[in-house]
């Protein structure tokens, strides 16, 4: 029943828009909602303001015309924290990269310790990858509406996102989120001189359920390098709300 | 106790050398020779080492004095942002330092290392960045006056634009692997202190040679400017580069400016040029190596010279002696005698060597002769200076050396009896 | 003649061994010998009897193994090297076969010499030597090196440099064996001239039968022992 509503009111407002658009007189921004309610819902879809999610990934990278060796990835992931345990190749099976807060480290089977990772080795590699495929933009960056522009055909708010602190990799992020889905499709990520460094796409094929809610959730992602020739594809697959034990977490135990 | 005077004993040994002229010439040739060696490496040495002081000073760009926090050097490579001087403390020590009469020049530097991308591939480089103006004051200074008036100067391969910040200097091997022309541009892709990503445009202005194949694909100078943005560090600094009048000056200025920084309350330390150049300690520590060597070998070769020579002086006078004894000199005057003959040979021979030095020192000089020495791009003029206090010390050594080798001969004459002596055929 | 009644020399029971290898020697046995001041005297003998030892000895440029020499009443062989040298240096010229003259020094320089290894200043030096050289008829050869001097005027330089110290005694070991019979006349001349000028005590050795005949007095030596002394005119 209320989804029902729900739906109708949404058509409501999409046949609204249809209507005032087709005359030009429609201001879009005053009927987009608050800025960061709409980051927090899409950050839903990738995994934000869940008590935890696992999934795995299939993950394919090219650089040129050198493609790598796929990958494939078991990912846990609450709030700030995530690991991603990897699964394939199998000769690097065991070998995990760990971000809490803003830092973020590797252990390997056969290492005493794990090793830092420091922001140099963020700006090219997997472990720039998982800067790009943080899930909480919410916490981290103030949103601001922009515009609106579609993606694909699908209209879309577009949202300036500013750090909070500086010590967030991507000073911003200009973020397309759908207006009817609220999920977002596009990113581009900024340098502090402004310099367009990476760009991503998201598809959200997936579906999880939490709360009784049925949530869409990210299936793919590709990030393009906009200084280099060098792509990366994410496939997200077996997608699950679980709660994770902070020990999953512990630098301590990584191991 | 009556004594031989120490003026006949001068006369009496200056006869004792034309006794036998050839030997003693033979003798005071080898040891002229082995002197004029000496002085003529020694001046080589001399002027190797200011070319190569100047070099690091002016070339290098190292200047006199390198100011930085203390603790830059150990810590401050894994933890930068904290021994940084911050914007503050550069423009307070840049203003203290204004009216020091010996500083010429005060230069911030600023060093970073990141990704640099052509847009297909990128690499990773490690650039300094110093003020445009800067390079030129600092390079100039190494350039005789003759190089300066023959253009040399505008064609100093290092030179930033003013005008334009994002224009960097890239060493030969980047420029190579990113297949940039002149004017080419590129990105630069590093973390600010903070650890965000950042990226800027730049064009390649001049290509260089770092002289070292580990280095030539890596280095790059860009400006200042460029430095501070990509870093995100307005106004900082890793280290001042301070360009004295006189190098003479840095050890005395090193301490003074020292001392009057930390009074005023800043943590810093000062290096001088020749604790940061490497290229400069070594070859000095080979060049100090072989003169150590070269010198060793002389000097043997007038003991050896000399006490062969005052040997067999001595078993050919034995029937002097023996008369010499006899008629009143003491075993003591023998010996004062004899040494004191050798040590005019000595002294007679380093003036010598010393004319010789002095006369193909001219000769080289004037010849205009350049060679390339190793880890340079150009050639340089074969020069040699006087090294005043290294052929004064030689002269001195030698001559004690000289001295002492006619001893044990002289004492062996002085021991033997008289009756012995004269019975000598 | 005249005969002090101090002895200027006076041996004791002298002996002088010479070690060669494992055999010893003995040049001198046993010889006590006084000699006085302005004697004119020879020792002669054979090949081997020990002339050479003996004048060493009272030139006091050898010393005895058993004995005592008093030279004008100094107990020599107390004396320390370099004591004795200066003593020598002062008290006794010496005249050698082969001249031993300094052959890069000039007839002056030769005679200066002693002067100058006394510590004589050079200019005091000059003066004196020339007018040694005055005494023995050489002025004119100041300036010439040894090489440049017949036999006879290279002995008198020595004489000349033997002389020039004012010395008690001049010892001559076979002044005479490298001259022929004018300058070994000429030589036996001046120093019995010599010897009665400057009333300087002579002693020789000599196998010269011509230069015997000038002597007062004679000691022959045989096998390290005096066999006979004898007194002449």
């Amino acid at each position: 029943m209320r989804w029902v509503m729900f739906e109708g009111a949404i058509m409501r407002r999409l046949f609204s828009v249809f209507i005032f658009g087709m005359f030009g007189l429609v201001n879009p921004l005053s009927a987009a909602p608050d800025a960061m309610t709409l980051l927090r819902h899409s950050d839903q879809a990738r995994g934000g303001g869940l008590p935890g999610i696992v999934w795995e990934i299939k993950l394919v990278s090219r650089d040129g015309t050198k493609v790598e060796e796929p990958q494939r990835l078991l990912i846990k992931a609450v709030d700030e924290s995530s690991v991603a345990d990897t699964l394939e190749p199998v000769r690097f099976k065991g070998s995990k990269l760990l971000q809490v807060d803003h830092n973020m480290w590797l252990t390997r089977p056969g290492l005493s310790k794990p090793i830092p990772i420091s922001p140099r080795q963020r700006l090219s590699g997997q472990a720039s990858n998982g800067d790009i495929a943080a899930t909480n933009y919410a916490a981290d960056y103030d949103a601001v509406s922009a515009d609106t522009e579609p993606v694909d055909g699908e209209p879309c708010y577009v949202l300036n996102l500013t750090a909070k602190q500086k010590r967030v990799t991507y000073d911003r992020i200009r973020y397309w989120i759908s207006a009817r889905r609220e999920v977002g499709v596009k990113a581009e990520f900024y340098s502090v001189s402004g310099k367009l460094l990476k760009t991503a796409r998201f598809e959200y094929g997936n579906v999880i359920e939490h709360e009784g809610k049925r949530i869409p959730f990210v299936s793919k992602m590709t990030i393009r390098d906009a200084l280099i020739d060098a792509e990366t594809t994410m496939e997200f697959g077996m997608v699950k709300v679980k709660k994770i034990a902070p020990a999953e977490f512990d630098l301590g135990q990584l191991q | 106790m009556k004594n031989i005077s120490m003026k006949n004993t001068f006369t009496l040994a200056l006869r004792g050398l034309s006794r036998n002229r050839r030997r003693s010439m033979v003798t005071l040739l080898a040891i002229a020779f082995g002197y004029s060696a000496i002085v003529l490496f020694a001046g080589y040495t001399h002027n190797v080492y200011g070319g190569l002081a100047r070099q690091s000073i002016y070339g290098e760009m190292l200047g006199h004095l390198t100011l930085s926090k203390r603790g830059m050097r150990k810590e401050g490579k894994l933890d930068p942002e904290r021994y940084m001087l911050t914007s503050t403390e550069v423009a307070s020590i840049t203003k203290l330092l204004k009216d020091e009469k010996h500083i010429e020049l005060l230069a911030p530097r600023l060093g970073l290392s990141g990704l640099i991308s052509n847009g297909r591939a990128s690499t990773i480089f490690i650039a300094d960045g110093i003020e445009p103006k800067a390079v030129v004051d600092l390079r100039q200074g190494g350039l005789t006056d003759q190089e300066r008036k023959s253009g040399m100067y505008e064609n100093m391969k290092m030179r930033l634009d003013p005008e334009h910040s994002e224009v960097v200097s890239l060493s030969e091997g980047l420029v190579e692997m990113l297949h940039l022309s002149v004017g080419g541009q590129a990105v630069v892709l590093a973390n600010t202190l903070t650890g965000q990503a950042n990226a800027l445009d730049i064009t390649l202005g001049r290509s260089f040679n770092t002289g070292n194949a580990g280095s030539n694909d890596k280095f790059a100078f860009v400006s200042l400017a460029l430095a501070r943005s990509l870093l995100d560090a307005e106004g900082r600094a890793d280290r001042l580069t301070i360009l004295l009048d006189d190098v003479n000056r840095t050890e005395t200025m090193r301490a003074h400016l020292q001392e009057k920084l930390r009074a005023a309350g800043f943590d810093v330390e000062i290096q001088n040029w020749q604790d940061l150049s490497d290229f400069y300690n070594q070859v000095h520590g080979m060049f100090d190596m072989i003169f150590g060597f070269i010198f060793s070998i002389v000097l043997t070769v007038v003991i050896m010279s000399v006490a062969n020579s005052m040997g067999m002086t001595v078993v050919e006078r034995t029937r002097e002696i023996g008369t010499l004894r006899a008629i009143g000199l003491k075993r003591g005057g023998v010996i004062k005698l004899f040494t004191t003959e050798s040590m005019l040979l000595t002294l007679i021979g380093c003036i010598t060597g010393l004319l010789i030095a002095l006369v193909v020192r001219w000769g080289i000089n004037i010849a205009h002769i350049s060679y390339t020495p190793p880890n340079s791009a150009s050639a340089v003029p074969l020069l040699i200076d006087l090294d005043a206090r290294r052929a004064m010390f030689t002269f001195v050594l030698m001559g004690v050396v000289g001295t002492l080798a006619a001893y044990m001969p002289a004492r062996r004459a002085a021991k033997k009896d008289i009756i012995d002596a004269l019975g000598h055929v | 003649m005249n005969i002090q009644p101090t002895p200027i020399l006076n041996l004791r029971h002298i002996r002088r061994r010479f070690m060669l290898g494992e055999t010893c020697i003995d040049a001198l046995q046993s010889i006590s010998l006084e000699i006085h001041a302005g004697e004119f005297l020879a020792v002669w003998g054979p090949s081997g009897s020990g002339k050479s030892t003996l004048m060493n000895i009272i030139g006091l440029i050898d010393t005895p193994t058993e004995g005592e020499v008093s030279f004008d009443g100094q107990d020599t062989h107390l004396l320390i090297d370099d004591a004795l040298t200066d003593f020598r240096g002062e008290k006794i010229g010496f005249v050698f076969q082969n001249f031993n003259l300094v052959p890069v020094l000039s007839a002056l320089e030769n005679v200066m010499l002693p002067l100058q290894i006394q510590g004589v200043a050079e200019h005091a030096a000059r003066e004196r030597a020339a007018a040694t050289l005055v005494d023995v008829g050489l002025e004119r050869f100041r300036d010439s090196l040894p090489d440049k001097l017949s036999g006879g005027q290279r002995q008198r330089v020595a004489i000349a440099r033997a002389l020039v110290v004012n010395p008690r005694l001049v010892i001559a070991d076979e002044p005479t064996a490298n001259l022929d019979s004018e300058n070994s006349r000429m030589v036996i001349d001046l120093m019995r001239e010599m010897n009665r000028a400057r009333k300087v005590t002579f002693v020789f050795t000599t196998h010269d039968p011509r230069l015997l005949e000038h002597v007062d007095r004679k000691i022959l030596l045989r096998d390290g022992n005096i066999v006979s002394d004898e007194v002449t005119a």
